[in-house]
């Protein structure tokens, strides 16, 4: 992310950094759908996948085994389906995720963690 | 959601898309009040509660049953109480939350739920732990020949005689806590152990303890009620 100094009267140029604000703040996924292969759409401002990213979103239903979550951008194409872990690495297993629970998942670069 | 494309050079005229950053940035809590009937005084950014907004707040208090959330956006009127919830749509119980603790809220569009991690482990759920959970055992004294035990301190306790006593009746026994009293006798004069009646065993014959220097023996028990116990005794395990 680039560092950009705001002061009174700047004219504000960093589209980056406004595009990495915009994907932390609106990264509530929406159209939810599926338990082990999970859809969501995403904010338009994310074109890909960054270490880093933080999401949540409400279960579609109760997993019943590993899991995985590929979103789309709003507007975009799919980024592709990521593992969704806990601990670090680990699987998730059945009833990990509670049906209409709030999930959250932060991107560590290969999979989400759940923190 | 605002999906304003910023491009080089535009002037920043959205604010719509500012509020919103605002209140997320903004989203910890203060003036924090009440511990089942909670409010919280939130960032002035935001004009209603939405969908994906997210809180945290320290708690005032433990509640004591199902809780509520209402918000004022600082300078305006309170935005109306909303329940907490967890795993979607189950009312928290007394101690899900703690006084002092951090609180985590993601309002899901009618309610605010608290946002954890996974694998469970709340109070009031079936839970299936995957690793081992331990009773760390506590250990009994006897005071003028009685053993006071307090049910609420562990699962697990630990005595070794030092005199002829008796096992008090408990304090905070409530059903359905069980446990083991593992039984040290003294290394050099074993002594003699009598039990209130709180506790009962089988055919109602009180156990002796073996009384073979340092010899131990494992007393294990199940509250019924406030006012008795199933226990019984394994005598000189070794």
């Amino acid at each position: 992310m680039t560092t950009t100094n705001f002061t009174d009267g700047a004219t504000a140029t960093d589209d980056g950094w406004f595009d990495d604000v915009d994907t932390h703040a609106y990264g509530y996924l929406t159209s939810v759908s599926g338990v082990d292969t999970i859809t969501a759409t995403g904010p338009a401002s994310m074109s890909a996948y960054a270490a880093g990213q933080r999401f949540t979103f409400v279960s579609a239903g109760q997993n019943t085994g590993a899991v995985t979550l590929n979103i789309t951008p709003s507007g975009g194409s799919a980024l592709g389906a990521k593992a969704v872990t806990k601990n670090g690495t680990s699987a998730l297993v059945a009833a990990d995720i509670v049906s209409g629970a709030i999930v959250d998942v932060v991107y560590d670069g290969t999979r989400f963690q759940r923190p | 959601m605002s999906s304003t494309d910023f491009t080089d050079g535009v002037t920043l005229t959205d604010d719509a898309w500012f509020d919103d950053v605002n209140t997320y940035v903004y989203g910890y809590l203060t003036s924090i009040s009440g511990a089942d009937t909670i409010a919280a005084a939130g960032p002035a950014s935001m004009a209603a509660y939405s969908a994906g907004q997210r809180f945290r707040f320290i708690a005032a208090g433990t509640n004591t049953g199902a809780v509520t959330l209402n918000i004022t956006p600082s300078g305006a009127t309170a935005l109306g109480a909303k329940a907490v919830t967890r795993d979607g749509t189950t009312a928290l119980i007394a101690g899900d939350i703690t006084s002092g603790m951090i609180v985590e809220v993601v309002y899901d569009g009618t309610r605010f739920q608290i946002a954890r991690s996974s694998p469970a482990g709340f109070l009031g759920t079936a839970n299936s732990w995957t690793k081992a959970q331990r009773g760390t055992p506590v250990a009994l004294t006897s005071a003028a020949a009685s053993i006071a035990v307090d049910l609420s301190l562990a699962n697990n306790f630990t005595h070794t005689l030092t005199e002829n006593t008796t096992l008090a009746a408990p304090s905070n026994a409530v059903a359905g806590q069980s446990g083991v009293l593992v039984l040290t006798q003294h290394a050099s004069a074993p002594k003699t152990l009598a039990y209130n009646a709180f506790w009962k065993f089988p055919s109602g014959v009180v156990p002796v303890l073996t009384a073979t220097n340092s010899a131990v023996d494992t007393f294990s028990y199940y509250v019924e009620s406030a006012t008795r116990a199933t226990c019984n005794m394994l005598n000189d395990v070794k």
